[in-house]
């Protein structure tokens, strides 16, 4: 009959709709437990870090303030026991590695000679040493960087050989990492360095040197012959900032060099030391150099002030490039005490540049 | 004795009132140079130790603001990096009392804070 027919369709589909019905329920409830679970589980779990890293802040902090009880000479800080298991996980070994050393860098003296036995007394240091000697380069690097500034001049022979390694980030910071641990006695990887060093790894590695110049220079003479480019400005460069009057000669015989480059950078940095000969051997070569050169050679001349040079600068006054006449002109001006009255004299002295630089300087001596 | 830390970078900050905390001062420390300059009128502090590179006023605009509104009972300490040389002479000149590079020892931030409030 129809309408039986019509009744078990109906109870049919109620059931498969009643059916379908439970499950989605049963499924939006599983899916709502385990968010629920989950997000217990993550809070207790950020709950926990937090827990660890107030320990590892407490940890840090008593190495940094550590004075040892009266009667006790040692610097062994207590450490809890309960880092020791902290220690054998991965995570948190990172974690505290990572505080300890971004504290190392700000900090100096007993405070931080304190971290560094903290270091060492929960065995990172072994662990740096691990990354060190990581297949991967950025892992490589950090051991390396974190061995340097935790001041382990014992692994110097194992940071060594990676002053010439063939990734330039490994490169920079183990030889920063020598500059730090041995300050001038740390620059011998030049000897040997096969890569260009840039200006920029030239920069890092000298902000890692001493304010005092270094005693010996024996070293410096030999760099200043190196077939590497970079090492021979490097050199230079300690000579100008250090100012080693003792190396003028070595310094000016760069004034020769093959490479243009280098005889420019002699002409600036012999501004530096030049002593009664300077000013001779950079007008010796200043016809046949480059423009560049030549705008150095007299920003030297006007560091020197010597009035010998008087009728060179004199003459550079007639020269067809605006610049050169306006470098020579300031020359003169530093050289001798009525330079404004000789530049007056010039029959330019009415044209740009010199008409500008009279004015500028009559200016100067108003204000 | 009060004394207000103006410095950017966390840890530093940190440090420095760990330090001036334990020697039993009271310490305010902020890590922006508006902030700093609010809080210098808000707590008239003794002592204010002020980082020269920071955001939004830096540590020289503090003591310019300072010595100029004549607040010479409040002491200043500098903190500089390596290579601020004329920074650090720029703000003797605009009045600081001493300055500290860093890397800084603790101890030694300590000893010249003793010293600079004795006076």
């Amino acid at each position: 009959m129809p309408i039986n027919d019509l009744l078990d369709t109906l109870n049919w589909k109620s059931e498969l709709l009643s059916t379908i019905i439970w499950c989605l329920l049963a499924g939006i409830g599983f899916v709502v437990s385990y968010l629920l679970i989950y997000q217990t589980s993550r809070k207790r779990e950020v709950a926990r870090k937090d827990e660890i890293n107030r320990k590892f802040q407490l940890l840090v902090e008593k190495a940094l303030f550590f004075e040892p009880e009266e009667g006790e000479t040692g610097n062994e800080i207590i450490i809890p026991p309960k880092f020791e298991k902290f220690m054998r996980k991965e995570v948190y070994r990172d974690f505290l590695l990572q505080q300890i050393v971004d504290t190392r860098k700000y900090i100096s003296g007993i405070a931080a000679d304190h971290l560094e036995e903290l270091y060492l007394q929960l065995n990172l240091h072994n662990y740096s040493l691990k990354k060190m000697n990581s297949r991967k380069w950025y892992i490589k690097a950090q051991g390396i960087q974190e061995l340097a500034l935790m001041n382990q001049t014992q692994f110097a022979e194992a940071i060594q050989p990676y002053t010439n390694h063939k990734n330039s980030y490994v490169r920079l910071e183990a030889q920063a990492a020598m500059v730090r641990l041995f300050q001038f006695k740390g620059l011998d990887f030049l000897g040997a360095t096969s890569y260009t060093m840039s200006d920029w790894e030239q920069m890092k590695v000298m902000e890692q040197l001493p304010k005092k110049p270094p005693q010996e220079t024996a070293a410096i003479k030999e760099w200043l012959q190196s077939t590497n480019q970079s090492v021979v400005l490097f050199a230079m460069r300690l000579i100008y900032n250090y100012r080693l009057y003792q190396l003028h000669d070595e310094l000016a015989a760069c004034l020769s060099h093959p490479v243009q480059f280098i005889r420019e950078k002699g002409a600036k940095f012999l501004g530096n030391i030049y002593n009664e000969t300077t000013s001779a051997l950079i007008i010796r070569r200043f016809n046949l150099e480059s423009k560049r050169y030549q705008l150095e050679a007299l920003n030297t001349l006007c560091l020197i002030g010597d009035e010998k040079n008087i009728p060179f600068l004199y003459q550079k006054l007639s020269d067809t490039d605006y610049d050169i006449k306006l470098a020579a002109a300031k020359a003169i001006l530093e050289s001798i005490e009525d330079g404004r009255a000789l530049i007056a004299q010039h029959p330019a002295a009415g044209t740009y540049p010199l008409n500008s630089i009279l004015a500028e300087f009559k200016a100067e001596q108003a204000a | 004795m009060k004394i207000l830390v103006a410095e950017d970078e966390p840890i530093m900050l940190k440090t420095i009132e760990l330090r001036l905390k334990k020697d039993g001062y009271t310490v305010i420390g902020t890590s922006d140079g508006r902030e700093a300059m609010e809080k210098i009128d808000a707590e008239q502090p003794d002592l204010i130790i002020t980082d020269i590179m920071m955001p939004y006023a830096s540590g020289l605009e503090i003591v310019g603001m300072v010595k100029q509104q004549q607040k010479k009972d409040i002491r200043i300490i500098i903190l500089s990096a390596m290579g601020q040389e004329t920074t650090v002479l720029e703000a003797f000149d605009l009045g600081a009392d001493d300055f500290i590079a860093k890397p800084f020892s603790p101890n030694e931030l300590s000893m010249r804070v003793k010293r600079l409030l004795s006076k």
